[in-house]
């Protein structure tokens, strides 16, 4: 069963949202404050975290800054539609995906289970090595190592490595990005692949020659340099 | 630096010509009351003295000038090509020389201390006064153009910004340490710029909060709707679906009654009202609300009080303020409404104190900002209520202040000024 936490102000919501996702196989609990939120997300109890962004004094980004300091767990943020800026600064700060307000239960439990299917493989063999260069990736366990010491990415960014890690120094178009690795196809005006690609390149570092390890190929998507 | 702009070439011209016309005008009678330039006895004298040296020689001409008694100030003197005096006084200063060849075939020159008056002749030393005057006057004029336009000039530049939509635009720490009306002008401009952008920021944040708030009933829809697809069998959501449209039409409606009041007080209709009775109404509608949590309303009520006002105006006032007090004292308390008559000032004072937790103190101002609301009252309201009422009392050219009881619990006080 997966566990959701639910951090969202509107008590009436969230009570409508548990029931939905409860029937949808899914385990919720809901908090009604950010710092609640944070305390109950870092407790290592529940597998992903909704967060909503508008929450009265502690904002959910601060919220989602507090846990990315110190913790991976997936996080899909609830963000007023429209509201560009929480979408980017979100998405930049590390957590997952993101579902607009008003959306139906239904987008959400889909973004729910595209993460989680990233997050546990069904029937990934937990041997299988992914190497690259200084790259070394565990799909099963989802671990990455990085010119020997451990990468610290989110589950995202950990797939968005892996489709390219296994087509390194090919290019991977931004579809194939996104429906691979995030689980949903590509939209029009859609940033989340390359704010995720930003975050991962800064992880990187830039390489000897000063370039950075992932390219953009205009028009086309991106590449991984491989070795 | 900018560029010059038409003003100050207008004020540069007009400057210079004033200060130079003045000048000119100056010397002018300054050397017309010296009886003209050069003396024509001078001339005279050194037309005959030429005349002399060149028809009958050097001697000749030293005879005229031994006869010619000359003032202490003018002397002639002729000299020979090696610079030896030969008639006459010595020259050490000349203004005036001539080379004059003598019938003795002698290249001989001939001095005067004094100027010639005619013919241009008085070299260079007489218009250096006059460029000298000009110049200063061009000088001062440019100051003087500069020092009044260049202002003028960032003013504009500031004022263009604004009207841009650069609102952070401040030009009076670009005036330095002047101090006059332009200064002042410029103070205006920068806090004419502050307050739209204030005004400007005020309504997107407006306009953030509504859409804020008209989501929030329809993500629960959205919620409702998912429940009901799961489990068509689910009655209860239809219910809150009804519930949660209903709540958006009362948001609306509130909206639109707090965009009505954004007019100048003149602009409502105003009729003679008793406020008393109004207050009578609205406290025996509220204590139905009351009664089921409980609760008491209470009318301390003074004699009619009857002023010229908008009815539906203080009605929806005293409305949204008595239900939020009702809505936020403790089960099974009062709320105590109380309306005296100062008859000093002849205005009438409404009290409504509840028994509920009362508002933080930093808070007692901003409970009257639309959306603003306490932090234990998650979706109770929709924080125009008081905001509304705040408009109301405007309107009327009343004040509404909030304040907290020492035994808890917050007082709402409104006071009207009678119209008559």
């Amino acid at each position: 069963m997966i566990s959701v936490l639910l951090v969202d102000d509107d008590q009436e919501l969230t009570g409508m949202l548990s029931q939905y996702l409860e029937r949808e196989g899914f385990e919720a609990t809901a908090v009604h404050t950010g710092e609640e939120g944070e305390i109950q997300a870092l407790s290592g109890r529940y597998s992903i975290v909704v967060l909503d962004v508008m929450l009265p004094r502690l904002s959910g980004i601060e919220v989602l800054r507090r846990i990315r300091a110190v913790s991976q767990v997936p996080v899909v943020l609830l963000t007023a539609r429209g509201d560009n800026i929480d979408k980017i600064t979100g998405l930049e700060l590390g957590a997952d995906d993101y579902v607009p307000k008003p959306s139906s239960p239904g987008e959400l439990v889909a973004r729910l289970r595209a993460i989680m299917r990233r997050v546990q493989p069904a029937d990934q063999p937990t041997t299988e090595v992914i190497r690259t260069g200084p790259l070394v990736l565990w799909p099963g366990k989802r671990q990455a190592q990085w010119q020997g010491g451990e990468l610290g990415v989110t589950s995202t960014e950990f797939s968005l490595l892996e489709e390219l890690a296994r087509c390194a120094g090919q290019v991977v178009s931004k579809q194939d990005l996104s429906l691979n690795a995030l689980g949903c196809p590509l939209t029009r005006y859609d940033r989340r692949i390359d704010v995720h690609i930003s975050s991962i390149r800064q992880k990187l570092g830039p390489r000897p020659d000063a370039k950075a390890w992932i390219q953009s190929v205009r028009g086309l998507g991106y590449l991984l340099i491989a070795e | 630096m900018m560029k010059p702009s038409r003003l100050f070439w207008k004020l540069f011209l007009a400057f210079w010509l004033a200060t130079s016309l003045t000048f000119l005008v100056g010397v002018g009678i300054l050397v017309l009351g010296n009886h003209g330039p050069g003396d024509p006895h001078l001339e005279a004298i050194l037309a005959s003295e030429e005349q002399l040296l060149r028809q009958f020689g050097v001697e000749s001409g030293r005879q005229l000038l031994t006869v010619w008694r000359h003032p202490g100030d003018e002397t002639i003197g002729v000299y020979d090509s090696a610079g030896q005096l030969l008639a006459g006084s010595p020259v050490p200063r000349p203004a005036f020389e001539r080379t004059v060849i003598s019938k003795d075939g002698l290249a001989l020159s001939l001095r005067s201390s004094q100027p010639l008056g005619k013919e241009g002749e008085q070299g260079p030393g007489r218009s250096i006064p006059l460029i000298i005057g000009t110049v200063m006057s061009a000088l001062f004029s440019g100051y003087m153009a500069y020092y009044l336009a260049w202002p003028l000039a960032y003013l504009r530049r500031a004022m263009s910004d604004v009207a841009k939509g650069r609102f952070e635009t401040r030009v009076k720490p670009m005036m330095g340490g002047r101090r006059d009306e332009i200064v002042d002008l410029a103070g205006d401009c920068d806090r004419m710029a502050n307050q739209l952008k204030l005004l400007v920021e005020a309504q997107q944040h407006l306009l953030h909060d509504i859409s804020h708030e008209l989501r929030s009933p329809l993500t629960r829809m959205q919620a409702a709707i998912g429940l009901l697809q799961q489990e068509p069998a689910r009655q209860e959501m239809v219910e809150r679906i009804q519930r949660e449209s209903v709540r958006m039409d009362t948001l609306i409606e509130a909206l639109l009654t707090l965009a009505r009041m954004q007019g100048r007080p003149e602009s409502i209709d105003r009729e003679p009202l008793d406020i008393i009775e109004l207050l009578t109404v609205i406290v025996e509608d509220a204590q139905f609300e009351a009664g089921m949590k409980g609760c008491r309303v209470s009318l301390q009520a003074c004699p009619a009080f009857v002023s010229r006002v908008s009815g539906e105006l203080l009605y929806r006032c005293f409305e949204n303020v008595i239900r939020n007090a009702v809505r936020h004292t403790k089960p099974m308390t009062a709320v105590v409404v109380s309306a005296e008559v100062n008859l000093e000032a002849d205005c009438l004072t409404v009290r409504i104190t509840d028994q509920g937790a009362g508002v933080e103190n930093e808070r007692l101002l901003s409970i009257f900002h639309p959306f603003e609301r306490g932090l234990s009252e998650a979706s109770a309201g929709f924080g125009l209520g008081l905001a509304i009422a705040s408009r109301a009392v405007e309107m009327h050219g009343g004040t509404i202040v909030a304040r907290n009881e020492p035994s808890a619990g917050l007082t709402v006080e409104i006071s009207l000024p009678r119209q008559a």
